[in-house]
């Protein structure tokens, strides 16, 4: 495993006296999918946003390897600008919080469209397209700022199998590209099929990251196999 | 009857009159219009994100300038102020006046439409990188532009209306010249002609902010 783009040690997040993880670390490599599974409010999304500094964390350092590539968030809802169409959302940041002229930002963010597919949807406005090819325009947004990392929540929750299948081809095409992703999902299936490694986030614990493979065997720790099948896993000692 | 309310001798004398009138009502509605648009935007942008103390006198400004009469706002500017000194003409006292009242009810429709547009669209921004004043230039208000256009047109009639107002501070509007003219004729005709132009004025915007209304009502 390469040396890590992003490092998050010793993290902390609470929300009053309700302390949803302390303690945390991960590292993701350049080019690695990992998919973070856990019960709904166990904290993924938080952490996401912690990671992206939507929120502050209360204790731990994150550590971005290369400082000028930074991290990119898909929202689950896309949250696309609806006065401007798929160019447009995709250049506005690019000229904006980067700098770029008119023509180096269109190019770039053809670029970007292209990369998932949408070169011939630039001139339509989010109202015209539908949810899949918004999430596309999203991470068109996200990627053509060139992050080391893409933090997605939720992805697959608006999405019919097949489209499913077309956004992990997606992020496949991204991660050989070298870009780390980290994915906060409810959606095992996604998880098995697509990610490199996957851990889970429950009661502020976060297990170290297994291969899919491993994460979802037969030879899971309790704790896991307790999570993806509820009724059929042993009682654990230290819950009762 | 024709004689009396539709004479067109009458109405070709009083006719350059009215024309200066008329121009004179455009010209104080145009300004006043765009300086309670400026005013507003100014006073919701403070209102909203300024310091805690200038959000409690903007939120003074707006409830005292929605709740004081414009003919009583416009009879204090024009007759209260000279003694303290400040002797404006008619001209600019109705503008003052109009302006005034406009940019607080121009200030809560701006508010509403910031406001209107959802917590996520800043997010998304601040992620992408952009500052406070950027997102605000480039995701809030363009959104919220689009929802204030109806009521904001709205509003811009009610101070193109107003300006007659202004007639009893003696600035020669189109009301003031059609009374006049009306009495050096001792006939009503530039009074019907006057209430003609007015509507021949707003009725089209009235019919274009229902117009607007309508299609923003649909979901894009």
């Amino acid at each position: 495993m390469s040396a890590p783009v992003l490092s998050l040690q010793g993290a902390r997040k609470a929300f009053g006296d309700d302390e949803l993880f302390a303690e945390l670390s991960l590292e993701l490599a350049p080019g690695e999918h990992l998919c973070l599974l856990g019960p709904s409010g166990a904290g993924k999304s938080s952490l996401l946003r912690c990671l992206m500094g939507l929120e502050a964390l209360d204790g731990g350092t994150l550590t971005l390897t290369d400082p000028t590539a930074g991290l990119g968030l898909v929202f689950q809802d896309f949250r696309l600008f609806p006065h401007l169409n798929a160019l447009g959302n995709v250049t506005l940041a690019l000229r904006a919080a980067q700098g770029l002229g008119a023509k180096d930002a269109e190019d770039r963010a053809r670029d970007a469209l292209a990369q998932v597919g949408l070169e011939a949807f630039a001139g339509k406005k989010p109202g015209a397209l539908s949810g899949g090819q918004q999430q596309r325009v999203a991470i068109a947004r996200a990627l053509a700022l060139r992050p080391a990392v893409l933090l997605f929540d939720e992805p697959t929750s608006a999405l019919d199998p097949e489209r499913t299948a077309g956004l992990g081809a997606v992020l496949r095409g991204l991660a050989a590209r070298g870009v780390a992703l980290l994915t906060v999902t409810h959606d095992l299936a996604f998880a098995e099929h697509w990610a490199d490694a996957v851990a889970l986030l429950r009661e502020g614990q976060l297990t170290a990251p297994l291969p899919a493979a491993r994460f979802f065997g037969p030879e899971a720790p309790a704790g896991v196999r307790a999570f993806l099948a509820p009724s059929a896993a042993p009682e654990e000692p230290s819950e009762s | 009857m024709l004689e009396t309310f539709f004479n067109g001798e009458v109405l070709l004398r009083a006719w350059p009159l009215l024309w200066e009138g008329l121009l004179l009502t455009l010209q104080l509605g145009a300004l006043s219009i765009v300086l309670g648009w400026l005013g507003g935007l100014a006073l919701a942008l403070l209102g909203l994100y300024g310091p805690a103390p200038l959000r409690i006198l903007v939120r003074a400004y707006v409830d005292v300038f929605r709740a004081l009469p414009v003919l009583v706002l416009l009879i204090l500017v024009y007759y209260a102020l000279p003694f303290v000194g400040l002797s404006l003409s008619a001209f600019a006292s109705a503008t003052l006046a109009l302006a005034a009242v406009s940019s607080a009810y121009t200030s809560e429709i701006v508010r509403a439409g910031i406001e209107a547009v959802p917590e996520g669209q800043s997010e998304a921004g601040r992620v992408l990188g952009l500052s406070f004043p950027q997102i605000l230039r480039l995701i809030v208000l363009p959104q919220a532009f689009r929802l204030v256009i109806p009521p904001l047109t709205g509003n811009s009639i009610n101070v193109l209306k107003d300006t007659a107002l202004a007639s009893v501070v003696a600035m020669p509007d189109l009301l003031k010249q059609a009374t006049q003219a009306q009495a050096l004729e001792a006939n009503p005709t530039p009074l019907i002609a006057a209430a003609g132009l007015y509507l021949l004025i707003l009725l089209p915007l009235v019919a274009m902010v229902r117009r607007l209304e309508r299609r923003l009502g649909r979901p894009s």
